[in-house]
């Protein structure tokens, strides 16, 4: 039994296919799909020839950029993990960090789509990420400053700042 | 699936919960101020369910620190961080001046600060979230008006309750009455033994065990129950010559005040 450990050699990866709503096709290794709990909780029953994941909502611009962050995260927490055996010190929990800052500050509606694929394939540290992002745009700005921000009709009846 | 990719990227489409959750996040000035941005923003914030994850996201924020809350009579502050004593706010315009010149905090819990006459039997008691000024009476009991107090948050079925006590020296024992916030009624939950001192002045424990005396000179002055020994520890942004009484309390979540603020409307 203890021969058949050798942590050097690797398995081959094992990859699955994601599809975007345009149709688009991409090839990601398995840890990095299983990122999202939506793949990883009907992956098992799903034949191993057959790992093709169309993901409706999801526009192949935004699925880059998912997948872009899944690797990330994945590789960084191997590195972290091994840095933490190793017991050398690292930093790598901090750079992730500055990685996450920089990934997250997009545009509005990119941030709308971040937003609605991560929900929708339920990567929760990414729906974290986005929703803070979000939380500390709508922090300080006035409803008025918000609307414009976020592209949100004002429809409200009682506007008791309005006539202020 | 067609229809949805229609619409608008606008954030008010985005899922309920993701909305909620994005709220959860935010302070509580903000979120009052935004109730108007739009209906669904409206509705999502007067939910029930928001209060409850803004509870719990508030109290991960703030869990490591402890916050203060200082009264001198006529005023009122807050120190958000004890650990710095950085950021002394001062709450300049409190609602419920012109009826309690002088006031006691007597209790505190998530926000709320539960307010009363100061040397005199409290019989009049306010509740009051200072951060963004809403505040109500609670209703009167007609038997008991004393004089210690207790301000509680159930967080399994989301309600407010009080309760107060009054030592019957005849008896060596309390009175003791709880009252639910929201209802008009207090109700009697029978005496307790008394157990310990009972100086309605407490006001409240640090984490490493010493307990708040007062602040003095612009000092907060607290005493050691294990080496006897008391301890200065000044407090930057306070007049030197401001004295206080401290109480160990947050003023930072709360929803609850927004709600009552609707159903007034």
């Amino acid at each position: 039994m203890k021969d058949s450990f050798n942590p050097s050699i690797e398995p081959p990866k094992k990859t699955v296919t994601l599809v975007s709503s345009d149709g688009y096709d991409f090839e990601v290794e398995e840890e990095v799909a299983l990122e999202s709990q939506v793949i990883k909780d009907g992956f098992e029953d799903k034949a191993v020839d057959d790992r093709e994941y169309l993901l409706f909502n999801v526009h192949s611009d935004t699925l880059e950029l998912i997948i872009k962050y899944c690797e990330k995260h994945v590789s960084s927490r191997k590195s972290i993990s091994a840095a933490a055996a190793s017991s050398s010190s690292s930093n790598g929990e901090e750079a992730l960090k500055e990685w996450d800052e920089h990934f997250i500050s997009v545009d509005t509606n990119t941030l709308y789509d971040i937003l609605m694929a991560a929900d929708y394939l339920n990567i929760k540290s990414l729906l974290d990420l986005a929703i803070q992002k979000v939380a500390d745009t709508i922090h300080g700005r006035s409803p008025e400053q918000i609307r414009k921000k976020f592209n949100i009709e004002n429809d409200s009846i009682i506007d008791p700042w309005a006539s202020e | 699936m067609s229809l949805k990719s229609l619409q608008t990227k606008s954030m008010e489409n985005l899922p309920a919960e993701v909305i909620q959750e994005i709220f959860s996040r935010l302070p509580i000035t903000s979120l009052f101020e935004n109730r108007y941005v739009c209906q669904t923003w409206h509705g999502l914030i007067n939910d029930r369910r928001l209060s409850f994850m803004h509870y719990v996201q508030a109290s991960r924020r703030i869990n490591p620190t402890t916050s203060l809350i200082l009264y001198n009579g006529p005023g009122l502050y807050y120190i958000p961080d004890f650990n710095t004593c950085q950021n002394v706010v001062v709450f300049n315009n409190l609602p419920f001046k012109s009826w309690l010149p002088y006031f006691k905090v007597v209790a505190s819990q998530n926000g709320f600060i539960c307010v009363a006459a100061d040397g005199c039997s409290y019989r009049n008691i306010f509740i009051c979230n200072p951060v963004i000024g809403e505040w109500f009476l609670v209703p009167r009991s007609e038997t008991l008006y004393g004089t210690n107090y207790g301000f509680g948050y159930e967080l399994e079925t989301n309600e407010y309750k009080i309760v107060r006590m009054r030592f019957c020296k005849d008896e060596d024992n309390y009175d003791v009455e709880i009252h639910k916030l929201g209802t008009s009624t207090w109700r009697d939950i029978g005496k307790v033994k008394r157990i310990i001192g009972d100086d309605p002045g407490a006001s409240g424990v640090l984490e490493n065990g010493e307990i708040l005396v007062e602040i003095n000179n612009g000092a907060l002055v607290s005493y050691n129950q294990k080496r006897k020994s008391y301890r200065e520890i000044i407090i930057n942004g306070l007049p030197g010559s401001f004295k206080a009484v401290p109480h160990v309390g947050t003023l930072l979540p709360l929803m609850h005040a927004i709600q009552t603020v609707d159903c007034g409307n």
